[in-house]
């Protein structure tokens, strides 16, 4: 099921909630919707579902309009789509009739083997004749997407599926998801956390202030993020602003506090920029974007392609995890960068110690300011 | 001490075994009350229903105005009623005056709001997300309305039983358009009134106990419908 969305717009008691959003969810992958609280995620979510609706703007399903739709229609879109919402609402009934409220009310008559198997796979066995309200949160959220996921629709919509979920409850959730992502079905999930998103694969898309500002495959989200605030909400480490410069020899650089980080153009020419056009020319302010694990430490310069090495001195030293944070602060510019624990024994790094950074140019993703 | 006493142990053998008077008006208590409540019911709880669900423009004020109508006064609604089928009133035609209907009229009028605004306060946050929640599964509309009918039977339940609550035991306003005539429009709160003022206490007595009663069985279920 592919689904378009066009110049979407949504006012709530004068405050728009959809600002101009447009977006396209591929058929067969999971989307994944990333965006600060309030961006307008959850109406997003319902607005494709068909639950709400929007002012402005058109819907397309499989390539056809829906905004005009008949009520008949619009109860067939919404019975190709699986529907679990951020704080899992439940009908005052047991496990297994909430489970099956959505076959039943399609005609279907659950098997019992169907039962056992969602009941399996949301970990819910045995708890069928429950309360669906005395169950945990964990369970409450398996429960509603094996709800949404019992009827086999085309279309998956998850808001905010493990948020106030605990490390292992947060598993499971994404366990069902990965399953249905490896069926090939649309999914399009909102969600906070970052690792997840990498995780879940398919398309990112960034939302804030009611927009998409863009979608792109996970890896070059978070490598070449959109804006500024892309970059900050996916917790780019390293983000500089400096004037772009450029040598008389066509080599351009990002001039910051005391250093100059040589860049490489991301486009024809002298252009740096973004897909909507605005470009980064020289003299004018930038921002730089480097991710932590782009930044080599050695103790000593080091020959290789990279076209940037910094002397540095280490001011700060963080287990996080399996691995290390290290700060290291270089003519008034502050890096961060992750080392494993092995490196910092082997290198003996400590506060203090001087070590150098090194980094290609094209690992600096410039953004205008 | 020994007045009330002695008029206990008269009440208590007026009712065990239970007069046949004594029975008949208590019937038609519970008939007159019962009858208006559940057509005050029809009509408010799904007009609770459809306010609960959905955003309108004059929502807010239609709400406040039947707030208002819960602070008026029985007798007030009574004395409207009176206006409207008294002989010289637009309804007078009706000839209905001093009759059960003309007391099932105005407990009628007087349970609407309380049920109206119960189910609209009940059904506030559980009609709206009971129905995204049974479109979002796929409902069609008779669908999703059964779903809010079923999840909001025991605001529903609880609205009812204290608009009865609140109506059996009204008696200027039955007074009024009753009439308290023996035998037709005779009702525990009227005869109680009725047969204090003769001095008949343990009578009087009798059927306080009776209404009372019939006042904690309504609490009772009240109770049980808002523990389910």
């Amino acid at each position: 099921m592919r689904i378009r969305l066009e110049n979407i717009f949504r006012t709530v008691g004068g405050a728009k909630i959809l600002d101009d959003a447009s977006a396209f969810f591929e058929s067969g992958q999971a989307n994944v919707v990333i965006g600060p609280n309030g961006s307008g995620k959850t109406t997003l979510l319902k607005t494709i579902a068909l639950l709400e609706k929007s002012d402005r703007g058109e819907i397309f399903f499989d390539d056809k309009p829906v905004s005009s739709t008949d009520f008949s229609q619009r109860l067939s879109i919404h019975r190709r789509i699986g529907f679990s919402f951020q704080n899992p609402i439940f009908f005052r009934t047991s496990v297994e009739e909430n489970l099956v409220y959505g076959l039943k009310v399609r005609g279907g008559k659950p098997s019992s083997d169907k039962i056992a198997s969602a009941l399996g796979i949301a970990g819910l066995a045995g708890k069928e004749k429950l309360q669906a309200e005395e169950l945990s949160g964990g369970e409450k959220q398996r429960l509603s997407m094996a709800r949404a996921a019992i009827t086999e629709p085309d279309c998956y919509i998850f808001d905010e599926p493990t948020a106030n979920l605990d490390p292992v409850g947060a598993k499971a959730v994404e366990k069902m998801m990965s399953d249905i992502s490896d069926k090939g079905k649309t999914m399009i999930v909102t969600t906070h956390n970052m690792a997840q998103a990498r995780k879940l694969g398919g398309n990112i898309f960034f939302m804030n202030k009611g927009r998409i500002e863009a979608g792109a495959d996970a890896d070059i989200f978070f490598r070449k993020p959109v804006s500024l605030k892309a970059a900050e909400y996916s917790f780019a480490e390293n983000v500089f602003e400096g004037d772009l410069e450029e040598s008389d020899g066509g080599t351009f650089f990002l001039r910051t506090g005391g250093i100059k980080i040589e860049v490489a153009a991301s486009g024809q020419g002298e252009s740096f920029g973004r897909d909507n056009g605005e470009k980064s020319v020289p003299g004018k302010k930038v921002y730089g974007v480097l991710r932590s694990e782009d930044i080599f430490v050695s103790l000593a310069p080091i020959v290789s392609s990279a076209r940037n090495s910094f002397e540095a001195i280490v001011e700060n030293i963080s287990p996080m995890g399996p691995i290390y944070v290290v700060e290291a602060l270089s003519k008034g510019v502050r890096f961060e960068t992750v080392v494993t624990k092995q490196s910092v024994e082997s290198l003996n790094l400590k506060k203090g110690l001087a070590v150098y950074l090194t980094f290609k140019a094209t690992a600096v993703h410039i953004l205008p300011g | 001490m020994d007045f009330v006493l002695d008029g206990f142990k008269h009440a208590l053998a007026l009712i065990f075994p239970p007069r046949k008077e004594v029975i008949e008006i208590a019937l038609l208590s519970l008939t007159v009350s019962g009858a208006a409540t559940i057509t005050a019911a029809i009509f408010a709880i799904p007009a609770g229903v459809a306010v609960a669900m959905k955003d309108f423009k004059w929502r807010r004020l239609l709400i406040g105005g039947l707030n208002v109508w819960l602070a008026v006064p029985a007798v007030a609604v009574g004395l409207f009623v009176y206006g409207l089928i008294s002989r010289r009133g637009p309804l007078g035609f009706l000839e209905i005056l001093y009759t059960p209907y003309a007391m099932a009229a105005a407990q009628a009028l007087l349970a609407f709001p309380i049920i109206f605004a119960l189910t609209v306060s009940a059904l506030k946050n559980v009609a709206r997300e009971t129905s995204e929640l049974a479109r979002a599964m796929g409902a069609s509309r008779l669908q999703t309305a059964g779903a809010v009918i079923k999840e909001g039977r025991f605001a529903f339940a609880s609205a009812i039983i204290m608009g009865f609550a609140r109506v059996v035991g009204e008696t200027g306003m039955t007074l009024m358009l009753g009439g308290n005539i023996k035998g037709e429009t005779r009702v525990l709160t009227t005869a109680i009134a009725l047969e204090t003022m003769k001095g008949n206490f343990e009578t009087g007595l009798a059927l306080g106990i009776i209404l009372i009663i019939v006042a904690l069985a309504a609490n009772a279920a009240l109770q049980v419908a808002q523990g389910k």
